[in-house]
């Protein structure tokens, strides 16, 4: 009884204070992606050094989530760990009067690792497909069960495969690029951490799997592979930057700012750090790879910020 | 002598069992308890020479035995010019191992461990010019202790001056008071950026083996080390310096560094949380139970699926709170008086009153078996003398029946404690958070904020060695937070089985 | 006055204790029912996965009809993701879409001689074909990346005996047929016919911009509702093998896809089940053994000095958590065995043989020394003896796999047993949760043990019984009872874990018994998709039934194991035993 009477208590004090206005200087309220939270907490705490007032209030639960605040206009930044799909734009714009601006913040590449003494040099996408797939929807003709079938392999064993699990956007985004859309096979591991699975890379010398190419440890080599020119490339930054390299995304911010006005300051000091040098080398801290310059002064231009 | 009947191989096997489950007991504890606590020692440093002629100085870690022959991991910092801090060497390939006695390993705020040497301290810029070796870490030391204390002033003059500024800021309508705010915390905002200033004023110039140098300003330099130089108790201070730092810091670096404060924290709250809602309950249902029900068939029945609820699985439970609590109860309360904030949930999200809430219930079975088994143990002679005497059924409860079953109710509270620390999986449905960058307890009205997510040690576990950037620099980590976990679980478990066997002795005295 | 005041209090005293009486029964009668409620909670939220699909008209009261998308034409062909097909008689022609256009790939008969192809229409998605024939049948192909042709993917159950003229595709893989005798069929490409009935008056004329389907004539047109939000779950299609869009053959899948709306899910459940069981399975192999010699030896053979110390400790075991032991058995355990394998499966050998050479010894020893060393205490002095010989093992795996395995013991196995390692595997798990519920078997059996009155004991040694033939003859019979609750007890705890589960393996969907293939179990799964799953979706829900077996499953089990207790109790009793 008492204890019902507590929580009661505890409802009525828990009642946030309504958010009273939005033009507070100095707090930021972000709703989205996971793959990019660390990365705006690192923002966040430099943000916070240079304007001490500033506060950001991060909400990470995945990226769908971005979109929909961003509607409801209960944030103006929306981190997206991939592009906003035409739906999610439109329903945006007919409750804001205005799509949002989507302003393009790191690069990340998916690559493919083996274990540090693995021989292997290069794999070709059809390769790969094969080695994950078992709808092979990319052109192969023959799955791949044993390291001696992969051509050009001096490895030898069976093949153990290592990557996320459903949930999660590494796997969505392997699955249409590598895969071509099919089907993963069923004995692919699905980890639920892009670490763990590199971890269980690194401890089997027959293994394979593929995570973000900031997950690179010691214990494994990222596997160059060959884009449709038939070149194999590494994923380093520069291949990911001229689009050499076949895996690779983008990560934006999408933020909420009708056509001819300016954000507000909290807001505005935020895009011009991410967009700084020194957001970006943060950016390449957390394993991403930094945005070229050009594309942060179309960015910039875009938002009407000045240089640097 | 006279042969001894043998017990045959059976009885053998079976006291080997015991044996082994001890044994697996022992090896489980001392490798939390080796690792755990190994994570803060100051480990020696080597600077190494391969057949190549290249130099590098890391801290040495695990060997592993391939057909390349043995390979050791060296943990070597540096990460902006090594790409990983980590690298694989083969043993055979080393032709010289040195131990410099001024090796530095530095913990900074960004990039990780820098190992090298110290070439030199520069103020505003210019290098200072100090010769001697010793002078110059006193210099050093004087100027981080400089730091220590610019640090303090600056978080409390945030904490103090600006926040409660921007708090005010954010409830204030009056444009007047408005403008005389906003002016107060430009000039709040200026002193701590003058601080900052004043912070960024040395920088200490960092030489690795390779040859790569590096001026870091001092105020990212978060810890520095000169292990191979320091004697044994300056090794142990420090082990018991960066041991309290682990307990008392926030994690840093998307949870790869840094401690378990927030978690430690939440995992508390949530305790406490869970068991304010569950002690009432279940003493009440137990209680009920066992003194009020008409002892027949239906309590009978009722009684087996409580007994039962306990060995539900968790994850049952969790679904169970997602989808009442979060979705139904949750979500009804942000349509009715949060609905200005829709579609971003205030409480049709997981947070701290729902896994709290969650918790009790899956501690409820345990906590009504142990207070149900301390009643039943009282002679039903002790009652009858009470009622006899003409006391009514309420204060034979609170006078006779419940008093002597307290130590029954206060077992099953603690069991509910420590089984409520160590789930984990129903947490991941209701409310854990990765990192919560506030604590569920502030200064800002109301103050304890039930609808936020919160941190956890168990999940923190779970996150830090699957989640996190780097498994090898987390592994440590983990076995240090999973030790805190396992000691605490422990420690709750000893006071139950104490306070039974204090229960058992006791009543074993009562005339039945 | 006195009396009167005292009256007054009494009664005061009497109310006041009826309603305290009435709250307390309130307040626990609440609790229990809430708690009992979670079952009934898990049940309701399930249930619309299993109510029948249903198609309506919606009359609209003469509202003017909206602007609509006009259906196809041409039912004799439909249009796919990569190939265009066309009926011709029996036969299906098809085509593969390329660069440069439409390029005939093959013909392929698709129905039996005597019918012909009436009515195609393309799923969604474009890899899977509706043929609907002239004798009501209807059939659905499904395209293989690596083969020109579709491939026959089941017959469903017949729609009439007359023709079918037309075959309209819907969302989530759906289908409306319509036959001459102008009945109506909902198909789903899975668990196939799920309802049929009367179509209405008219044809159908188009979809609106809600995406709904209208009926009838151009002058008096109705909106159909079709109902089936879970048509895709029957029971069938969750529990038996199913032939999913890409593949050759029926299979059992769970692959949900959660990112894309695209792509077929697969709600197969019968995997998830397997690897539950599969865990608990060699969790239990691995308990089981070490729990029952060790109560055995505790509630038998131990000083009872000793015993008062190291029960509590081996209960303690139980209070680990699962997310340490997980942790362990995840990142440092795995990688360890993968590298120390023969070490491994030799220890597996190499113990029981050191316990029983162990008590060989201790029999050859002096008398001095077996006094020194009794059996009472043999759990501890016994434990340097096993470290030493488990050490041994170890540190001689590395020769024993270059004499007897070629250097590489998973190769070998690949090789000669055709069993390939995965690192993440079901014998971790074993082990690791094997480690979990030891304790609580250990304790419940030890309680039974120790439960039987010890004249039955002292009667068969009083015969000339050895402690392990009276142990074996009379106080296991009379304590089986009790064990066997243990059992089921630790059983239910192993299919209920989940954190070891989660971390121990990969989460590999197969359905293999191999202790060295990996498995996901339906708890690992409800925590790894539940926070993603949409709302009341299919999914969702059937996460939930997920989570409903698993409480029906260890319910079931735990009351069997109370109701074994309680019998068993009463019979110490009988027994004249402590109660």
């Amino acid at each position: 009884m008492a204890s019902g009477c507590l929580l009661l208590c505890w409802l009525l004090m828990a009642w946030p204070l309504a958010a009273a206005e939005r033009a507070v200087v100095g707090s930021l309220d972000s709703v989205g992606s996971e793959t990019l939270a660390g990365l705006m907490l690192r923002w966040g705490e430099q943000l916070e050094r240079d304007y001490p007032g500033v506060r950001l209030q991060l909400q990470a639960s995945g990226s769908a989530t971005a979109p929909a605040a961003l509607a409801a206009g209960t944030s103006r930044l929306g981190p997206m760990s991939r592009r906003m799909s035409a739906a999610e734009r439109e329903a945006i714009e007919s409750r804001q009067g205005h799509p949002p601006l989507e302003i393009p913040v790191a690069l990340d590449a998916l690559a493919v690792f083996v274990h540090r003494h693995h021989p292997l040099e290069a794999l070709s996408l059809a390769q790969l497909d094969a080695i994950f797939s078992d709808t092979r929807r990319c052109g192969a003709a023959q799955p791949l069960d044993r390291w001696q079938d992969v051509a050009g392999s001096k490895q030898q064993g069976s093949i153990m495969r290592h990557g996320r699990n459903s949930v999660s956007g590494t796997h969505g985004v392997f699955k249409r690029q590598a895969l071509c859309g099919g089907d993963f096979r069923l004995d692919v591991n699905e980890h639920t951490g892009s670490a763990a699975a590199v971890a269980a890379v690194a401890g089997a010398p027959g293994a394979i799997g593929y995570a973000g190419a900031g997950y690179l440890t010691a214990g494994v080599r990222a596997v160059a592979l060959e884009n449709a020119a038939g070149e194999a490339v590494a994923p380093s930054a520069e291949a990911v930057l001229n689009g050499d390299y076949p895996l690779s995304r983008s990560l934006y911010l999408y933020v909420n700012l009708p056509p001819g006005e300016r954000l507000p300051p909290a807001e505005e000091a935020f895009i011009a750090l991410v967009l700084s040098d020194a957001g970006q080398a943060l950016v390449e801290e957390s394993g991403f790879i930094a945005l070229p310059e050009a594309l942060r002064r179309a960015a910039r231009a875009q938002l009407g910020l000045g240089e640097g | 002598m006279r042969r001894v009947r043998g017990e045959g191989p059976w009885a053998w096997l079976a006291a080997g069992s015991v044996a082994l489950s001890l044994l697996l007991l022992v090896a489980l504890l001392a490798l939390l308890a080796g690792r755990g606590l190994a994570h803060f020692w100051p480990g020696e440093l080597v600077q190494i020479e391969l057949d190549d002629g290249s130099r590098f100085a890391a801290r040495p870690g695990r060997e592993e035995r391939s057909a390349e022959g043995v390979e050791r991991l060296y943990h070597t910092g540096n990460r902006e010019w090594l790409g990983t801090p980590w690298r694989w060497v083969e043993v055979a390939r080393i032709v010289e191992q040195r131990r410099p006695a001024e090796l530095v390993i530095v913990e900074r705020r960004r990039w990780g461990d820098f190992i090298g040497r110290v070439a030199g301290l520069e103020e505003d810029g210019v290098a200072l010019d100090i010769d001697d070796e010793a002078a110059r870490w006193t210099a050093l030391d004087e100027r981080l202790g400089r730091l220590a204390r610019l640090r303090e002033a600056r978080d409390a003059l945030r904490q103090q001056e600006v926040m409660p500024r921007v708090r005010a800021l954010a409830a204030e309508q009056d444009v007047a008071s408005r403008a005389r705010l906003e002016d107060e915390l430009a000039a709040a905002n200026a002193e701590v950026l003058a601080l900052q200033a004043r912070m960024a004023r040395d920088r200490v110039v960092l030489e690795s083996v390779e040859g790569e140098r590096l001026a870091l300003p001092l105020e990212e330099v978060l810890a520095l080390q000169r292990p191979n130089a320091m004697s044994l108790p300056a090794k142990l201070g420090a082990w018991g310096e960066r041991a309290w730092r682990f307990l008392s810091e926030g994690p840093r670096a998307a949870n790869t560094a840094g401690g378990v404060w927030p978690a430690i924290f939440g995992t508390v709250l949530l305790v406490l949380l869970m068991s304010l809602l569950v002690a009432p309950f279940g003493v009440l249902a137990a209680i009920y139970l066992n003194e009020i029900a008409h002892q027949g068939r239906l309590t009978r029945l009722v009684r087996i699926s409580v007994r039962n609820l306990a060995g539900v699985p968790s994850i049952v439970y969790g679904v169970f709170g997602l989808g009442v609590f979060v979705y139904g109860i949750g979500g009804s309360l942000d349509e009715w008086f949060f609905s200005e904030q829709l579609p971003s949930p205030t409480f049709g999200t997981g947070g701290l009153l729902w896994a709290s809430l969650t918790l009790a219930l899956l501690t409820l079975p345990v906590v009504i078996v142990a207070t149900e088994e301390g009643l039943a143990r009282i002679p039903d002679h002790q009652r009858e003398g009470a009622l006899a005497l003409g006391a009514t059924r309420l204060e034979t409860l609170r006078r006779v029946v419940v008093p002597m079953a307290l130590p029954a109710m206060l077992t099953g509270m603690i069991l509910a404690v420590a089984r409520a620390a160590g789930e984990v999986a129903p947490l991941m449905l209701v409310g854990v958070a990765k990192l919560a960058p506030q604590v569920p307890v502030d200064g800002e009205f109301p103050f304890l904020h039930l609808e936020r997510k919160f941190m956890h040690l168990g999940y923190h576990i779970f996150d830090v060695g699957f989640h996190s950037g780097d498994v090898e620099a987390a592994l440590p980590l983990v076995y240090a937070t999973a030790l805190l976990l396992v000691m605490v679980i422990l420690v709750l478990n000893l006071t139950a089985i104490f306070l039974r066997h204090h229960l058992k002795a006791r009543h074993g005295a009562l005339p039945r | 006055m006195t009396d009167h005041a005292a009256s007054l209090r009494q009664r005061l005293r009497f109310i006041r204790d009826r309603l305290a009486t009435a709250l307390i029964s309130a307040c626990g009668i609440g609790v229990i029912g809430a708690v009992l409620a979670i079952g009934v909670f898990l049940a309701v939220e399930v249930a619309p996965l299993f109510v029948a699909p249903e198609v309506r008209e919606q009359s609209t009261d003469g509202a003017p009809l909206p602007a609509l998308a006009s259906l196809p034409t041409d039912s004799l062909s439909a249009a796919g993701e990569q190939q265009q097909w066309q009926a011709d008689g029996r036969e299906l022609v098809v085509f593969q879409r390329t660069s440069s256009g439409l390029e005939l790939a093959g013909r392929v008969e698709a129905v039996p001689p005597s019918r012909r192809i009436t009515a195609l229409a393309a799923l969604q998605g474009g890899r899977a074909l509706l043929i609907g024939d002239d004798g009501g049948g209807v059939q659905r192909w499904v395209t293989l990346a690596d083969q020109d042709l579709p491939v026959p993917a089941g017959h469903y159950q017949a729609l009439g005996s007359a023709p079918i003229r037309q075959l309209i595709a819907l969302p989530d893989r759906q289908a409306l047929a319509l036959n001459e005798a102008n009945q109506l069929g909902l198909y789903q490409a899975i668990s196939g016919l799920r309802w049929q009935g009367q179509a209405p008056s008219g044809e159908a004329l188009g979809w609106d911009d809600q995406g709904d389907l209208w009926w009838g004539t151009a002058e008096a047109a109705s909106r159909l509702e079709i109902d089936a939000e879970h048509a895709e779950v029957s029971w069938r299609s969750v529990w038996l093998p199913q032939h999913y869009e890409g593949h050759a053959a029926p299979q059992q899948r769970w692959q949900t896809s959660v990112s894309d709306s695209r792509d077929e899910p697969r709600y197969g459940l019968a995997p998830l089940a397997w690897g539950t069981l599969k865990a608990a399975a060699y969790a239990l192999l691995v308990a089981i053994p070490l729990a029952l010699g060790a109560a055995v030896h505790t509630a038998c053979f131990m000083s009872a000095g000793l015993r008062t110390r190291i029960k509590p400790t081996l209960e303690l075991m139980e209070a680990l958590p699962g997310v340490v032991l997980g942790f362990i058995a995840g990142l440092v355990l795995a990688p360890w065995v993968e590298r120390h394998l023969p070490g491994v499966l030799a220890l597996l050998l190499v113990l029981p043989l050191g316990m029983l050479s162990g008590g060989a010894l201790w029999a050859c020893c002096s008398a001095r020394w077996r006094q020194r060393l009794p059996l009472s205490w043999a759990g501890l002095w016994l434990m340097p003896w096993l470290a030493l010989l488990a050490a041994l093992a170890l540190w001689l795996s590395p020769s024993l796999e270059r004499w007897w395995f070629d250097g590489d013991m998973r190769s070998w196995l690949a090789l000669q047993l055709g069993l390939d390692y995965a690192s993440r595997n079901a014998m971790i798990v074993g082990l690791a949760m094997g480690l979990a519920v030891m304790p609580t078997i250990y304790a419940l059996a030890e309680d039974a043990l120790s439960g039987v009155p010890k004249s039955l004991a002292e009667g068969a040694a009083a015969m000339g019984a050895t402690r392990w033939q009276a142990l074996w003859k009379v106080v296991l019979p009379a304590a089986s009872p009790g064990i066997f609750a243990a059992l089921m007890i630790g059983a239910g705890r192993a299919v209920g874990e989940t954190m070891i589960v989660l971390m121990a393996t990969g989460n590999t969907a197969v359905m293999t018994a191999s202790p060295f293939d990996g498995l996901r179990s339906l708890s690992a799964n409800i925590a790894i998709e539940l926070p993603e799953a949409a709302l009341g979706g299919t999914h969702y829900r059937l996460l939930f039934l997920s989570a409903l077996l698993l409480f029906v499953f260890t319910f079931c089990v735990n009351t069997l194991a109370e109701v074994v207790r309680g019998r068993l109790r009463r019979r110490y009793q009988r027994l004249g035993g402590p109660t």
